[in-house]
């Protein structure tokens, strides 16, 4: 779990996101992994989103209870790190239009519910999710699709928490592969002198 | 009871200031103290009567084999899996980039089967390549010292004891050159153990497993000069053994984990000043709780007259240190610390007269007499990274440059457009994830910056703040600022966990990782600090200690002054 923490926040820096916004996307990560989703293969469907149409990181640009992205989709965890910000302060229900991969939204609408001590449910095309801050119930997540916010909703069955968070392995080279953008290509100089070798390691 | 009587006993001592505590030069200069991991552990385990077994020893002529330790506690036991390996000398290196060791450890949650044992011969060898489960805690792997390993096999081959000097000089047999916990390369999470009693204080598992390790060591070395000198072969002396420790090699990785561990780098130097301020606040000492103090004092003087170096940054502050005690010594021997709140007056002398070094080891001597008032502190020194997390984004902008403010005076007060002030960048290199420390002017290195630079980045948000109106709340600021998230949450950790933050500049021309290394390993509770250059450092861990078949609780906890008998 930390490690898949640790590999979904390098991976999510790789893909351009700033290193805050990058550590939201690696907990929501964690969060979702816990309780059996595998939530790193729509992080790659995201933070592949974020490199081929650059960095719309950036929040959302709200209207009342409508909110929009600038470029004409929401990023999930700008999206749910500002709710998150806002902490209770959000009027619900909440509109949310083209949200990319809604799953991510799951976590921060967990921390509304236990904001707010009320189970707070997301509908998007052809399913819905519901949580109240702990437990989750969820039915076919999109890859795209407006979502709304809504107080209420009801989980049949609390989730059993998992300490291990299972992943394709595909799945997991293609984070590395955005990993892999946030460290430097090793030259000589830097192997002595960038870790402080040169004396001998044998004595 | 008098006026004078109660005025005496309900003197209050303020903690330390962060801004006093938390600069390189003095995280620099800590030394063990009794709420050091290794000793809380070792403590912990005599007083509850762990048992200890060797189940395994199946090592070759050519020291090829493994191994299996067991601990056993109340509740649980814990198995170090140990392989060894016959290594070239042209291969053995402490860095992260080596690829193969002189052997490999595990530390297995309870008691591996042989198919446990058979999975973790395809895995622990090859380390950071190879994948361990949830069953296991730590990965390690370890190098001899050459020159001694050398040397004790031949002597004891021949029945002869090794030369006690050659001992003191190195001071041990083989070094772990990584010990890698919490979740990496397939281990349990900290999550999955922290609420067992016995590793609910940090590095609990992983001290363990070099407590095992150096057992394991002394059975290796033995064995090869067994192997050698067949029946003229003697075991090693158990003083001798005893002096004898696990080396360490410790690099920069180190560093970033200071940085980027700010809730719980806060409750270790929160602890330690919670204990200083409890001793300090004592109004008397007692003439056993005095003669403890003077005895322990003496022998840490002992071992810092053989603390060996060679670089000339730790000779110098080994010379201010000496210095040091040659001033605390006799101002201990002739000051009343009976009366008038000894530790106080003492503490404050110090203040005025030692340099760091001198200051630092007599505020972790002073602890010593006082476990029942600083051992309970303890398990206080984990902490849950995740509870300072969420951002308050209702605080205003105002309220953010105040936190800044209070934080970062330094940063406010440094130019950040010169060359000196922003010379070095950390990055990570693709070579095996090996962080690195480059100079930013020289190298092109910037992309790929790691976030360890808050003194820099709380600055840049500061002069930003001061653009937008300051009731401004915070979220609607990160909206459209998602650059300074990072920094933001930081200062609000800091401003809820305030030893957490180092108060200087992590960037800077000066500035010397190994004082960050420092601080982390003298909690630890490692001794011999030896700087190799201004980026790694080697150390001794559990050097005097019992061998843990002898663990008692008369030896559990002082093993680490020498000379308890001289």
């Amino acid at each position: 779990m930390t490690e898949t923490e640790s590999l979904a926040k390098t991976a999510a820096r790789g893909a351009g996101l700033s290193w805050g916004m990058a550590e939201e996307a690696a907990k929501a990560t964690r969060w979702l992994c816990a309780r059996g989703v595998d939530a790193c293969d729509p992080l790659v469907a995201l933070l592949f989103r974020h490199d081929e149409e650059g960095h719309a990181q950036t929040g959302p640009d709200r209207s009342g209870d409508r909110w929009q992205g600038a470029e004409g989709w929401l990023c999930p965890i700008a999206t749910g790190a500002y709710l998150s910000d806002l902490a209770g302060a959000t009027h619900l229900p909440l509109g949310l239009k083209r949200v990319a991969l809604p799953i991510f939204l799951l976590p921060f609408a967990a921390q509304l519910a236990r904001d707010i001590g009320s189970p707070v449910s997301l509908i998007w095309d052809g399913g819905q999710a519901t949580t109240d801050g702990e437990a989750i119930a969820l039915t076919c997540p999109p890859p795209m699709s407006d979502v709304a916010l809504m107080k209420g909703g009801t989980i049949a069955a609390p989730a059993v928490r998992h300490t291990r968070a299972e992943s394709d392995q595909m799945i997991l080279v293609s984070l590395g592969i955005y990993a892999a953008r946030t460290r430097a290509p090793a030259t000589e100089a830097s192997r002595l002198a960038g870790a402080g070798a040169g004396l001998t390691d044998n004595d | 009871m008098t006026d004078q009587a109660e005025h005496d006993a309900t003197k209050a001592v303020p903690l330390r200031a962060p801004a006093q505590v938390m600069r390189l030069a003095r995280l620099g200069s800590l030394h063990q103290c009794r709420l050091s991991f290794m000793r809380q552990l070792t403590r912990r385990m005599a007083r509850e009567g762990w048992q200890f077994t060797r189940s395994v020893f199946e090592v070759t002529s050519q020291g090829v084999g493994h191994a299996v330790y067991t601990a056993t506690g109340p509740d649980r036991s814990y198995s170090l899996v140990a392989f060894a390996h016959d290594l070239p000398d042209e291969l053995r290196s402490d860095r992260v980039i080596a690829e193969a060791w002189d052997a490999t450890f595990t530390l297995f949650d309870g008691v591996p089967s042989p198919q446990d044992i058979a999975r973790l011969a395809r895995n622990v060898p090859i380390q950071e390549a190879g994948r361990i489960k949830e069953s296991e805690l730590s990965l390690s792997r370890a190098n001899r010292s050459v020159r001694l390993w050398t040397h004790v096999v031949n002597r004891l081959a021949r029945g002869q004891q090794p030369d006690p000097d050659m001992i003191a000089e190195v001071g041990y047999l083989m070094r772990t050159t990584a010990v890698y916990g919490s979740g990496k390369f397939g281990a349990a999470d900290r999550d999955v153990i922290a609420d067992r009693p016995e590793l609910a204080a940090p590095f609990q598992a992983e001290m363990l497993s070099v407590f095992l390790t150096r057992w394991f060591v002394r059975d290796m070395v033995e064995h090869m000069a067994r192997v050698q000198g067949r029946d003229r072969a003697v075991p090693l002396d158990p003083d001798l053994a005893n002096r004898l420790g696990i080396g360490n090699s410790t690099g920069l990785g180190m560093a970033p984990f200071l940085v980027n561990h700010p809730m719980l780098v806060n409750n270790w130097v929160l602890v330690r000043e919670t204990a200083l301020a409890r001793v300090r606040a004592l109004p008397a000492a007692t003439p056993d709780e005095v003669a403890l103090f003077r005895s322990l004092l003496a022998r840490s003087a002992r071992a810092v007259a053989g603390w060996q170096t060679g670089h000339p940054h730790q000779l110098a502050k080994l010379a201010s240190l000496r210095a040091d005690l040659a001033l605390l010594l006799p101002r201990a021997d002739a000051a009343d610390l009976g009366t008038a709140h000894p530790w106080d007056r003492l503490f404050l002398w110090a203040e005025e007269t030692l340099s760091n070094e001198g200051q630092e080891l007599l505020a972790s001597l002073m602890l010593e007499p006082y476990g029942p008032l600083v051992d309970g502190l303890g398990p206080c020194m984990a902490a849950v990274e995740e509870a300072g997390f969420r951002i308050d984004g209702s605080m205003t902008l105002n309220d953010m440059a105040r936190l800044i403010e209070d934080q970062f005076p330094w940063a406010l007060g440094t130019d950040w457009s010169s060359r000196e002030a922003t010379a070095r960048a950390w990055y990570v290199s693709e070579e095996k994830l090996e962080p690195r420390l480059g100079e930013r002017h020289d190298e092109d290195i910037a992309a790929y910056e790691q976030p360890l630079a808050p003194g820099r980045d709380a600055a840049a948000l500061h002069k930003m703040l001061a653009a937008w109106p300051g009731e401004t709340p915070l979220a609607a600021f990160l909206l459209k600022h998602p650059e300074h998230r990072h920094i933001a949450r930081r200062l609000q950790i800091g401003a809820k966990a305030p030893y957490g933050e180092i108060r200087d500049n992590t960037i800077g021309a000066d500035m010397l990782p190994i004082d960050m290394l420092r601080a982390k390993l003298s909690f630890f509770g490692a001794t011999s600090f030896d700087p190799r250059s201004d980026r790694w450092i080697r150390i001794t861990m559990f050097a005097g200690a019992p061998y843990p078949p002898d663990l008692t609780e008369e030896n559990a906890d002082l093993w680490v002054y020498p000379g308890a008998d001289a």
